[in-house]
């Protein structure tokens, strides 16, 4: 018998045995970052063990969305992933994880298996895991959050050098200072984007001001109001060029290049089979099959290997678009690149203009009204990306 | 398709599996020799539609299976797998009836190409 919602009458059962642990910081060998009061349960995961409720049972409750009753009636069994209600009698679970307040020593750190909305910000040093989508009212602080879907905060994030916020989907705040910020589609500033390390496979767009300090690259461009600062704060922006694809080649390179030396043992140990072939035992005829048919094993993982990144730099390219457009002005001390080379800006110029790669040595600024000014470029190559394109023979 | 893997060597009729495994929705059957493979071949009525035998291994060798396979039965493609490389090894074996003859040490290249000429070359024949 499965009693959902819809079913179960109130004061049916009651409660016998209550088996989430509803208070971690009972453990005394748990962090102090990682004590909690919110319930989390899996799908499947017992919740407690009941018994029928007479009429004058004291604590009788409701089933809510995503529990059950066990087919025995003995015990509650949770339906989905998520967090634990229990509250006026009435027991539920959503697969949304709500905060009302902060994420601090009150909530500690928050790993969760589907989307997350915080009503207030996250204190420094606390993290924020979550495979779904992240959504936080306040501000965050240097903290480290990480969505596998959107990341969006109504405030700004304030990293102070520590703060990292990486989302698989679109990352958005208001501002943003001292944090690094990682994205697989476009990151989003409403106001300012200060001294971060920003790296997107999407766009950059810091909507209503500047960007300045620190590092933006973008696979889809980068477009800000103000790019670079007064005060001639370093600035690096980087157009057109994955950051995914370097992400790439530092994963997956070394596995690759270690996959290569072991075939060209093989490969060598072989030879000297082959080469007196006619003098070979019958039992080193047959290891040498063996060792061939290794050889062959071996070069169809490093072709499936290389096929996959093929198309990981394929789509990568696909997506990638080399200009930065900056609507009210440019400062002096800006680095600019793009995929090949790089140009410093060294006086100011006001906008709106676009600025793009011109042949193999400059960098042209093209006002909407019309003028186009050039800044001498030099070459500039990520030595990941050049291995990666090495790895792939996409030299030229 | 049925394949019949006659070797005496594990690790060989592994292989041969996996290379063979590329001809498509293939049934293997494994014998360790030659007397294993005649039980194998008389529990399959429906016959195999290729036979990889190998020529030394205990028991009976590749050569005389081929032979007793041969006595009863002209038709099924058989190719000898094995480390003999004289000529006149080559010979004694196309005179006992199989249709193909591949010397270890050999590529997994080397064998699929031998298999897939040997059974498309019988296909034309027949």
């Amino acid at each position: 018998m499965n009693t959902t919602l819809d079913t179960c009458l109130s004061g049916q059962y009651r409660l016998k045995q209550w088996l989430v642990n509803t208070d971690k910081s009972a453990q005394d060998d748990c962090s102090h970052y990682d004590r909690s009061h919110i319930l989390l349960v899996n799908c499947g995961q017992i919740i407690a063990h009941i018994a029928p409720a007479a009429e004058d049972t004291p604590d009788p409750f409701t089933l809510g969305s995503g529990i059950e009753l066990t087919s025995d009636a003995q015990s509650l069994r949770a339906t989905i992933t998520g967090q634990l209600y229990r509250q006026d009698g009435r027991i539920w679970v959503e697969d949304e994880l709500k905060i009302g307040g902060d994420v601090d020593f009150s909530t500690g750190n928050i790993n969760f298996s589907g989307n997350v909305i915080i009503g207030g910000g996250v204190a420094d040093l606390f993290q924020v895991n979550a495979k779904g989508s992240i959504r936080i009212a306040g501000s965050v602080g240097a903290a480290e959050i990480n969505a596998g879907g959107d990341l969006i905060t109504s405030a700004g994030i304030l990293g102070n050098g520590k703060g990292r916020c990486t989302a698989g989907g679109l990352l958005q705040c208001t501002h943003a200072s001292s944090a690094a910020l990682y994205s697989g589609q476009d990151v989003i500033a409403r106001r300012e984007l200060f001294g971060c390390q920003v790296f997107s496979s999407g766009a950059v767009r810091v909507e209503a001001g500047a960007l300045m300090g620190g590092e933006a690259v973008a696979a889809g461009g980068i477009n800000c109001r103000v790019l670079g600062s007064v005060s001639g704060s370093p600035t690096i922006v980087c157009a057109g060029q994955d950051p995914a694809l370097a992400q790439l080649a530092r994963e997956r390179l070394p596995a690759l290049e270690a996959q290569r030396q072991k075939l060209q043992q093989t490969r060598q140990s072989v030879e000297s089979f082959l080469k007196n072939a006619k003098m070979l035992s019958p039992a080193q005829k047959e290891k040498a099959t063996e060792i061939l048919y290794e050889v062959a094993q071996q070069e169809a993982v490093i072709q499936k290997d290389l096929a996959a990144l093929h198309r990981d730099w394929k789509t990568s390219q696909d997506r990638s678009r080399s200009e930065i457009r900056v609507e009210r002005m440019l400062h002096a001390g800006v680095t600019i690149r793009f995929p090949g080379l790089q140009a410093t800006t060294t006086t100011d110029q006001r906008g709106p203009m676009r600025i793009v790669p011109k042949g193999a040595d400059q960098v042209a600024l093209i006002s909407d009204f019309g003028a186009t000014r050039l800044l001498a470029a030099r070459p500039f190559v990520d030595p990941l990306i050049q291995s990666l394109s090495k790895a792939l023979n996409l030299e030229k | 398709m049925k394949i019949l893997l006659v070797d005496d060597s594990r690790t060989m009729r592994n292989i041969q599996k996996k290379v063979l495994g590329d001809l498509g929705a293939v049934e293997f059957s494994e014998a360790g020799d030659g007397l294993e493979a005649l039980t194998a071949i008389a529990s399959t009525p429906e016959g195999f539609n290729l036979i990889m035998v190998d020529w030394n291994m205990p028991n009976m060798d590749g050569i005389t299976l081929i032979s007793r396979i041969r006595e009863k039965d002209k038709a099924t493609p058989l190719i000898m797998a094995t480390t003999e490389a004289e000529k006149s090894r080559v010979m004694e074996a196309l005179k006992a009836g199989v249709n193909n003859y591949v010397i270890k040490p050999f590529t997994p290249e080397m064998l699929l190409e031998k298999v897939k000429t040997t059974l498309e070359k019988l296909k034309a024949v027949a």
